[in-house]
């Protein structure tokens, strides 16, 4: 029965992704009515080069343009946004893009390469007190020049195959350069962009409007006139949805929510959903003992029922899919088969068992105790933590959890006080240089928290990273991904469902797996 | 009298020093940062380099008295400074919230004076007998239920039986008193229901203290109607005490909101300081704390200045 | 008069009371609610002490194939998400519950006792700076206070229970029992016997535990009992907002903290139960502590 979860997964989210296309071409969009949808949390910043969770681009979003976007219809490809065409150079060192020529700025000016050019530059080479938290993502970036009006051109210092994909950052927010040059921190007090929508009001703590901005320079877009994005704590967030407050909310609810939420609006309220980019995993200190011992981590990761589990974890939280680093349905991920080759994804729980005691005894080991360190109280991590706990009973290992928050998490985390902690990674893309590059040598990625290094995962790295043809890279990823989990430093375990609610009114807003980036609102309308 | 008020605000100071001293140096002990919160807590690929220049920027590298005399010197300029979470003044962001809560407290505190007055009174008149218990055991029930279950099963019972749900955000009473109250009226059921338990209790206490006054017993022996005894002589002298608590009460419950607003999310003060201890926003923590001391401190104060006003019995010291 | 944040002013008993069976017995008859109260406490205490014994399950066995069932012969008070019988959560629940409220009320009122008697006793200047910091703790509120003081300390665990969390819960108990004992102890001070001790010679410390300490003992009962209650509901807050006890250790606040209210639809016992058990167990201490002050205190007794 669990055997076609997987499989189902995937096309499930394919058949999803297609009717959503057909769903938008045969209804025809009206104009108007305002959007309400929840956010869990407000911005801590207004400067998007300086945000790096949902609650920021869950505001900031429908104010900003950024010069390539990912395509919601055919996810994950890449599109332009502001670019109206591009083109690489056959040694993939220099990308050339041309701007569309009526972008407008909501304070009226016309947007010029010049724009891209300083936002970018502010991006790799911040001026003092900006915080740039993307900075080593465009590490491969040279420089950023704008030869003419509308044409923009980076060099680049090493090839890599990620690299369109990374422009499409929904970080990556075009400012206007007029006024960056006044004042390069504005975008920390003003939100002031190309986007669809104008801010019109922050209440701190309680909601944030915006209304359409006229200028927008894709015609007819946007449908809406405004939208509210109402900060809720997570369970008033659901309240909120079953009482019909709000219409939409786009991190993600649980199936108990759904159910929940069901059955107080009934026909009102529908669910899509898709893989989701949480991956949950348990990080291990290889500088610890007994954690330095591959066969310890080995058997660690044996004991955990991934494909028993899913199903039930699926019932009372987000976690959904059996997965290693990439998503199961991503396009370079492993092949099942391949997978299942891997400790801890093996279908033979009793056996994978029987050889987690054997490794805790052969070292030396075989009473483990230890404290798993959780980051509380948000969905899923406290059934994520239970249930490894009670898998890891069943060898013999008894663990005690102490849940921290996330400060205190994030600080254990970053500063290797912990011996094995819950970790996690919520990617806003799926570029596999991308993904793939925490889990880098520590010596190298400052975040990967587990000490451990080998030079071989680096080359690994290079080698899909220099990869340009489609089949050779994927095969290259499949062949880092493998070594990377075989080392077991970090051992992915669940992925989530990305599982969205919307009021029935409301239309033509493709489910993507990313809940980093808030997706196009300008596309959506709502049925009168 | 004036030299008396002096003195007691002068005695306010070293109170509201020592609270900031505390919680200041308690703060900085706390682990976690709120750099590795904004930029590492939802896994962003942030370098060390960042980190330590926004370190400098919020000036956490400064040593600790620099950080305190600092903060304390903006204090008495009253600028408490800026959130390190948003980069907004403090001041914009707890007024924001403010109004909220103050509403909520008062009405809590309305509610409880309606529900502590009668029922203390009732419970003293009548004392040890049935009315007296089961007034009681009402009243230590209230005690006794914690307020974020009590909102809970009061949320989900408004959306299970009426499929309704209080408005998400808040009015401001001026703007439409009906989505406000229609708002705000939960909590302050909540928070009031509780509170009148305390207020009962010590409205009974004093309305049988006052009871066996002189002043009753020569009433009562000028053949007054029992009536007129209670409501004219006892009522009037027990509510003393009974303000006193209310008035207390009133300090304490700007604390005990911390969890009410948590369950209605009601964007108030109490929630702005769970956040702010979340995202180790010190600076916002601290102003909070210092805010609800001298609330406290100065109801205190001013419970005590009239009560001295109204009772001559107590002299000033 | 001063006015502190405590308005229970606790007068001295001054008559010889009963004692032992005799004593129990006339609390029992003159106070039944104060008997119902000590009683249901007890049965709370005993039920938590026992819970391995009459736990019909282990609490933090994960049970998939049982989640969510609905209270039935096998599973008294149902199931939760995790398919854990709730019933062995709430009687090893009570265990946690008891424990954290009995220590951290007992920490908090010994050592608030301590302090308001040396203050009382040494006045002048000992007097003065303790009553200053006694008016800084008193001016921050006590979750709040708690709060802080849980995210400092972090996790401690002593025999399985969190000590930190003990003391963040008695902290704020510390100043409000030193200012009540205190202004006991001060007019027990100017009493005579006090007085005459002090002329015949005796040492501080004799008169302090001989002459003081007994008779400060009928404001320390009611305190104590009274901050159980309080130190229980607290211990709960503080779990459900996620900074108490943590999973899997079965407390009654953390069975409803994070997404439990989810499932009140499919579950509402999950809801019901441990919230009931939590406000039954700070009633009965309630009733216990009102009860004991009506009996101890002479003054609220006179008619």
């Amino acid at each position: 029965m669990t055997k076609s979860i997987w499989a189902s997964a995937g096309a499930l989210a394919l058949a999803f992704l297609t009717t959503q296309g057909a769903m938008a071409q045969d209804a025809k969009p009206v104009r108007g009515g305002i959007l309400n949808y929840g956010v869990a949390g407000g911005p801590h910043t207004l400067d998007c080069h300086a945000g790096n969770s949902f609650a920021v681009t869950h505001h900031l979003g429908p104010h900003y343009s950024t010069l390539m976007k990912t395509d919601n219809r055919n996810y994950p490809n890449t599109i332009g946004d502001l670019a109206k065409s591009w083109t690489i150079s056959p040694d993939h060192l220099t990308y050339t893009f041309k701007l569309h020529d009526n972008v407008k700025f909501h304070d009226g000016t016309a947007l010029t390469s010049e724009d891209v050019r300083a936002s970018f530059q502010r991006i790799i080479d911040p001026p003092a007190g900006v915080v740039s938290a993307w900075r080593s993502m465009y590490a491969d970036l040279k420089s950023v020049e704008a030869p003419d009006k509308d044409t923009v051109v980076f060099k680049m210092s090493a090839p890599n195959s990620g690299m369109l994909s990374i422009f499409g950052s929904p970080w990556a927010c075009i400012y206007s350069a007029a006024k960056l040059k006044e004042d390069p921190k504005y975008p920390e007090k003003t939100v002031m962009g190309t986007g669809p929508f104008q801010l019109v009001e922050h209440v701190s703590g309680s909601h944030w409007t915006g209304k359409r901005f006229d200028g927008y320079f894709r015609p007819g877009l946007p449908y809406l006139d405004g939208f509210k994005a109402i900060a809720l704590s997570s369970t008033a967030l659901i309240n909120a949805l079953a009482g019909g407050q709000i219409d939409a909310e786009f991190r993600g609810v649980t199936p108990a929510d759904q159910q929940r939420i069901q059955a107080s609006r009934g026909a009102n309220i529908r669910f899509e959903q898709a893989e989701g980019m949480g991956l949950f995993m348990v990080s291990f200190n290889t500088k610890v003992k007994p954690y330095d011992d591959i066969r310890v981590r080995r058997a660690l990761t044996l004991a955990v029922d991934r494909w028993g589990g899913i199903e039930p974890m699926s019932r009372i939280s987000t976690l959904k899919y059996v997965s290693s680093f990439q998503r199961p349905g991503a396009p370079d991920a492993l092949p099942k088969a391949q997978l299942e080759k891997l400790p801890g994804f093996g279908r033979d729980i009793k056996a994978a068992r029987a050889e987690a005691r054997r490794l805790l005894a052969e070292a030396g080991v075989p009473n483990l105790k230890f404290t798993l360190i959780n980051r509380g109280p948000d969905m899923p991590y406290a059934p994520f933590a239970l249930y490894l706990i009670d898998q890891w009973r069943q060898i013999g290992v008894t663990v005690d959890q102490q849940v921290v928050d996330t400060a205190n998490w994030a600080q254990r985390r970053t500063s290797g006080n912990f011996s094995v902690i819950v970790d996690v990674t919520g990617d806003w893309g799926e570029d596999p240089s991308f993904v793939m590059a925490r889990f880098l040598s520590s010596d190298t990625s400052f975040n990967n928290p587990t000490g451990f290094s080998d030079p071989k995962i680096e080359q690994l790295f290079q080698a899909q990273k220099l990869e340009f043809d489609p089949a050779k890279r994927t095969q290259a990823v499949n062949v880092l991904e493998n070594y990377i989990v075989e080392q077991i430093f970090t051992m992915p375990v669940f992925r989530t469902v990305r599982l969205l609610p919307f009021a029935t009114k409301v239309q033509n807003y493709p489910v993507v797996p990313v809940h980093n980036w808030l997706g196009d609102v300008s596309e959506i309308w709502l049925k009168p | 009298m004036l030299t008396y008020v002096a003195k007691r605000l002068l005695m306010t100071i070293p109170t509201l020093l020592g609270a900031a001293v505390l919680i200041f140096f308690m703060l900085r002990v706390v682990p976690g940062d709120v750099i590795e919160v904004k930029l590492r807590g939802d896994g962003a690929s942030v370098t060390q380099d960042v980190i330590d220049a926004e370190r400098r920027r919020l000036g956490l590298d400064k040593p600790l008295p620099e950080q305190f005399t600092s903060w304390i010197a903006g204090l008495t300029r009253l600028d408490p400074g800026l959130s390190m979470w948003t980069g907004k003044p403090v001041v914009d962001e707890m007024s924001v919230r403010l109004p909220l809560s103050i509403q909520v407290a008062v009405m809590g505190a309305l509610i409880a004076t309606l529900i502590a007055v009668p029922m203390g009174t009732l419970s003293a008149l009548y004392r040890d007998s049935p009315i007296d218990y089961l007034l009681r055991i009402f009243s230590l029930v209230g005690l006794a239920v914690p307020a974020f279950w009590f909102g809970m099963v009061m949320i989900l019972l408004l959306l299970w039986l009426f499929n309704w749900l209080p408005p998400v955000i808040y009015t401001p009473f001026h703007v439409d008193p009906i989505a406000n109250l229609s708002q705000l009226i939960w909590p302050a059921l909540v928070v009031g229901i509780r509170y009148a338990a305390v207020v009962a209790r010590m409205v009974r206490s004093s309305v049988i203290e006052v009871m066996k006054e002189d002043y009753i017993r020569t009433a009562r022996a000028k053949g007054l109607a029992e009536k007129v005894i209670i409501i004219r002589h006892a009522m009037k002298n027990a509510m003393l005490p009974a303000i006193t608590v209310i008035g207390l009460e009133f300090a304490f419950l700007m604390g005990g909101l911390v969890v009410t607003e948590q369950v209605f999310n009601l964007n108030g003060i109490g929630q702005l300081f769970v956040q702010a201890v979340a995202h180790r926003d010190f600076v916002l923590v601290q102003n909070i704390v210092m805010f609800i001391a001298a609330v406290f401190v100065f109801t205190n104060l001013a419970v005590d200045l009239l009560y001295a006003a109204i009772d001559p019995r107590i002299r000033y010291r | 008069m001063k006015l502190g944040a405590i308005t229970t002013s606790v007068s001295v008993p001054s008559r010889a009371r009963p004692t032992g069976w005799r004593k129990m017995m006339q609390f029992a008859t003159t106070q039944p609610l104060g008997a119902a109260g000590l009683v249901t406490a007890l049965v709370m205490a005993i039920a938590g002490a026992l819970a391995p014994l009459i736990a019909p399950y282990n609490p933090v066995a994960i049970s998939f194939s049982d989640m969510l069932a609905p209270p039935s012969w096998e599973h008294p008070l149902g199931t939760d998400n995790f398919g854990r019988d709730i019933l062995s959560r709430i009687l090893y629940g009570a265990r946690t519950a008891i424990v954290m409220g009995l220590v951290s009320a007992l920490i908090g009122s010994t050592l608030g006792a301590i302090i308001g008697v040396v203050s009382a006793y040494f006045g002048g200047v000992v007097d003065l700076l303790i009553q200053r910091v006694v008016d800084i703790f008193l001016s921050l509120p006590i979750i709040v206070l708690a709060l802080v003081v849980v995210a400092m300390l972090g996790r401690n665990l002593v025999l399985g229970f969190d000590f930190n969390l003990i003391l963040a819960i008695s902290i704020p108990i510390v100043p409000q029992v030193a200012r009540v004992v205190r202004s006991s102890a001060l007019s027990i001070r100017e009493m005579a016997y006090v007085d005459a001790a002090r002329v015949a010679g005796y040492s501080t410390r004799r008169i302090i535990f001989r002459h003081m300490a007994p008779n400060l003992m009928a404001p320390y009962l009611i305190m104590l009992t009274a901050f159980i209650a309080q130190a229980i509901l607290l211990e709960a807050s503080l779990s459900f907002l996620g900074l108490g006890v943590t999973e899997p250790s079965p407390a009654w606040g953390l069975m409803l903290a994070g997404n439990a209210v989810d499932f009140y639809r499919q579950a509402p016992w999950m809801i019901i139960f441990p919230g009931l058990a939590i406000s039954l167990a700070v009633f009965s201490f309630n009733l216990l502590g009102d009860s004991l002050r009506d009996w101890l205190d002479p003054k609220a007794r006179l008619r």
